[in-house]
């Protein structure tokens, strides 16, 4: 089982918990700007590191609050967390 | 209003649940007033008539009351957490959720066998939240070895089955 440490609850099963996918993907300022391409790229390309990948994460049965984790994708060791949803 | 109130049923109502046995008790506590309170600062409850107050998040608190024929804890609150505190707010929520007590040296031993969250580690008048048995539940403390359990309506039933199963061994 897969452990998050929520920065409120403390660390707690992930079943506990909504995963985010990836951290720091803003929403374009202009969307109706985009081509096509650019839009997709938003919407579906992300970085798949094997490393450290910076993920959010949603609270769902405690808190109920988002928060950032970085985690390593091959061994799910946690390195940093911080509270925030955006 | 009185036939209003002969209507009402707890989800706990009639399933037989309980237990009163010397080391564990267990019993519902139906149409408790909950309130939820949006608030920076913990709501000064007690100053409204509550029992209880819990942290369920870092602004986010359930404040627990006797039962009542209508709401009575929201307009109160409402009026404290308020005063010089925009942004802050308090909701009548008390059919969200039914009010399981466990009182006993044994009612830590109970709750454990299906809550993955260390007990032991809540110190009198501390609340976690979390999955009891699947079903998502606020776990306050009220002293060494009595707890308060808070529970979906639509899980209730789920969880006092479990409940009672999980107690036969420590009657």
């Amino acid at each position: 089982m897969l452990r998050i440490p929520c920065p409120h609850c403390g660390e707690r099963d992930a079943t506990e918990f909504h995963y985010g996918a990836a951290a720091g993907v803003d929403y374009p300022t202009d969307p109706a700007a985009l081509t096509d391409g650019e839009w997709a790229a938003y919407l579906f390309v992300r970085a798949n590191p094997r490393g450290w990948f910076r993920e959010r994460w949603f609270h769902a049965a405690g808190c109920r609050l988002w928060f950032h984790v970085e985690r390593h994708t091959v061994t799910d060791q946690v390195r940093t967390v911080r509270e925030g949803a955006a | 209003m009185g036939d209003v109130l002969d209507l009402r049923r707890s989800p706990l109502a009639g399933r037989g649940f309980g237990v009163d046995s010397p080391r564990l008790r267990m019993a519902e506590e139906p149409f408790r007033s909950l309130v939820e309170v949006r608030s920076q600062a913990r709501p000064e409850a007690a100053g409204v008539g509550a029992t209880w107050c819990w942290q369920l998040g870092p602004t986010w608190w359930l404040v627990d009351g006797a039962p009542a024929t209508e709401p009575c804890l929201e307009v109160p609150l409402a009026g404290v957490v308020r005063s010089g505190n925009e942004g802050a707010s308090a909701v009548d929520v008390s059919a969200q959720r039914t009010t399981v007590v466990l009182a006993g040296e044994n009612a830590e031993r109970v709750l454990a066998h299906g809550c993955p969250i260390d007990l032991s580690r809540v110190p009198v008048g501390g609340c976690v939240q979390g999955l009891l048995v699947g079903a998502q539940v606020a776990i306050g403390r009220t002293g060494d070895d009595a707890f308060r359990v808070y529970v979906r309506p639509a899980f209730a039933r789920h969880l006092a089955a479990w409940l009672t199963d999980a107690a036969v061994e420590d009657l």
